[in-house]
This record gives C-alpha cells, structure tokens and sequence, in this order.
C-alpha cells in the first residue's frame, strides 16, 4: 500500500518541510528546496524597509511548491489572523503556519493563543497548521478545532539542539489523530530522522540547512535522512532489551568441551 | 497651496496626514499608492499594499485615491522558519 501523505486533503510529496529564513543570499533557496526534494515551504510577512526594499521572495520559489505563510511577530491570536487574512489575501493561498510568540528569550509559542487563532482561521476556510509547544490537552482542542496537523516543537526555534521534546512529541504521535510534524530545534539529519522513526508524519526544517558551511549539501541530507526514518518506521523496528541476544544459535559450537 | 517634491518632480498642491507603515507623515493630497512606491524608489513586484487593513492589487494603485487619515501598509514576502 502506498505511503501517502495528506494534510487538508492535499496529497503532499515530501516529509521534509523547508523554511526559507536566514539564507546568506534568495538565491540559495530554490538550489535548497530542488536537493531536498520539498514540497511545502514556509516563508514570512514584514513591512517593507524603506531604505532596503529587498526583493520579491515569490520569485525564488519554484512553482510546484506549497507556499506556508507563518504568522511570525504575531503575539497574540488577533494579531496571527490578521496576517493570515493579508498573506491569503495577497495571493499566498489559503495554508497558514500558526506562529504566536510572546516570549522574546526561547521563542517558545503561546498555545493559548494559538488555539483561538486555529478556531477563528478553520472557520474561515484555512487550511492551519499550528506551530505548538507539545501539550497534549493543547493538541487534542487543536484538532477538534480543525487544524489539519499539529506541529510541536523540537527545541527552541534555531537552536539546533535536537528532538528535546522527544517523549512528549511521542505522547502526542501516539494520541492525535493528525499528521504531528515537528518543528523547529533539529539541528542535524539525524534528528529529523529521529523524529520520523517515532512516526512523525513531517518535518520542518530551516536553521539547521541556512546556517550549514553549504546549505545545499545539508539540504539533501536532511531529504534522505527523513525518507529513511520514514522507511524505518513503516519497518517496524526491533524491540530494544536490557540484555544481550546472540544473533547466532548457541550450539554446535566448533569447540572442545 | 505648498511646492514640494515627488521624486524629482516638482509638485504644487496641498498635503494631507496618513499613516505608512505605522509611522505618521505628510503627502501630497493627490498622491497616489504608485507614486508613493515611485518616491521611495521601491519596485511594485516586491510589495503588498494593504490599505485600511484591505489589500489594494496592483491595476488600482495608479487610480485610487488616498484620504486623509488612512492608513497604508508596504508590506512584503521574506524569508521565514
């Protein structure tokens, strides 16, 4: 049976979500997205500077792609819609990443917040992913509130400190009924593989790929390492024990007794 | 009746109170969202132009007519985690 992934009824081709922040140069960002093999990215809304302009993001994202607005700089729930409203409203689609954050030192979310930004967004026809800290009550409102996925965090955002969240992420693999896509604090491919070993349903990665020596490189390890915890979870692993087992039969022995 | 600069052009005309990306300022009362994007010399394919909360698209930045008080947004795609 085919190994599908589907999140608001959108067959998606990639576990391995792409963030597009903190790239030295545009120009890295669709070389990233082509040796990862992504298909869904996420990039964010700012007020113009005046005195840099900057340039036009849409232009370095392939066509195939799945574009994902977060919310980012919203702090609280009226704030995150009001970006949604705009990105989806300029043309962005109706995906949105659920980012609130009031807190300035970890960046951590604010699942309060985020659940009556899911709850007003669902309505309005989004498709939402919420970017949450991994609290299993916070979750289970999350999806009865329509969220098509739950996206926990890994470690504080660009941190790269890895899968910390582990037992609680596996708590809420093993309990929600939507795809759990972790996000943020992977630092390394082992990591994301880590995540989907557990059965986690994606990834979102940026940090660790833009802050690599080279990006593309990383990007294409990233891209094998979360196909290959896939397969391993889909495998079923073997039990792990206290004690050893010998992998050979303990007779016939070639041994004087 | 003012003199005053768009740009290098040089224009003749009241002026009215806005706000532009949260910050208060003066334009020409008969500025339009163009020819504030051609005054700070930023490219109109690199931005999003929310006015009143509401996202003007492109053809409607020559014609509409910006009142005193509104308030506008430049706002654009970057990258983001």
């Amino acid at each position: 049976m085919a190994d599908k992934f589907i999140i608001g009824g959108k067959e998606i081709d990639s576990r391995l979500f792409i963030g597009t922040g903190k790239f030295v140069c545009y120009d890295l960002i669709p070389q990233v997205i082509v040796a990862a093999k992504a298909h869904v990215v996420t990039v964010a809304l700012r007020r113009v500077d005046f005195g840099n302009p900057g340039e036009n993001m849409l232009e370095y994202l392939p066509k195939n792609v799945i574009v994902m607005p977060n919310t980012s700089g919203a702090r609280d729930a009226q704030e995150a819609i009001r970006i949604a409203r705009i990105a989806c409203a300029a043309g962005c689609g109706n995906w949105v990443k659920i980012e609130v954050i009031n807190d300035q030192k970890y960046l951590l979310p604010d699942n309060f917040e985020t659940l009556k930004a899911v709850e007003i967004l669902v309505k309005e026809g989004f498709t939402v992913l919420p970017y949450m800290s991994p609290d299993l009550a916070a979750a289970r409102r999350m999806a009865d509130a329509g969220a098509a996925a739950i996206m926990p965090l890994g470690a504080p955002i660009g941190t790269n400190r890895g899968l910390k969240t582990r037992e609680l992420v596996q708590i809420l693999i093993s309990e929600i009924n939507l795809p759990v896509i972790v996000d943020a604090g992977l630092g390394k491919p082992s990591e994301a593989a880590e995540a989907m070993e557990l059965g986690a349903a994606a990834v979102l990665v940026n940090t660790a790929i833009a802050t690599a020596d080279d990006p593309i490189l990383m990007a294409q390890a990233f891209g094998e390492a979360v196909a290959a915890g896939r397969k391993a979870y889909l495998a079923g692993p073997g039990a792990s024990r206290q004690f050893a087992e010998a992998s050979s039969p303990l007779t016939g022995f070639l041994r004087n007794e | 009746m003012r003199a005053y600069l768009v740009g290098k052009l040089l224009c003749f005309g009241g002026m009215m109170r806005l706000k532009i990306n949260g910050a208060a300022c003066e334009i020409a009362d008969d500025a339009s969202i163009a020819g504030m994007l051609a005054a700070r010399n930023i490219p109109g394919e690199t931005v999003i132009i929310l006015l009143n909360d509401e996202v003007i698209t492109r053809e409607k930045w020559e014609s509409l007519k910006l009142r005193s008080e509104d308030s506008v947004e430049i706002v654009r795609l970057i990258g983001g985690g």
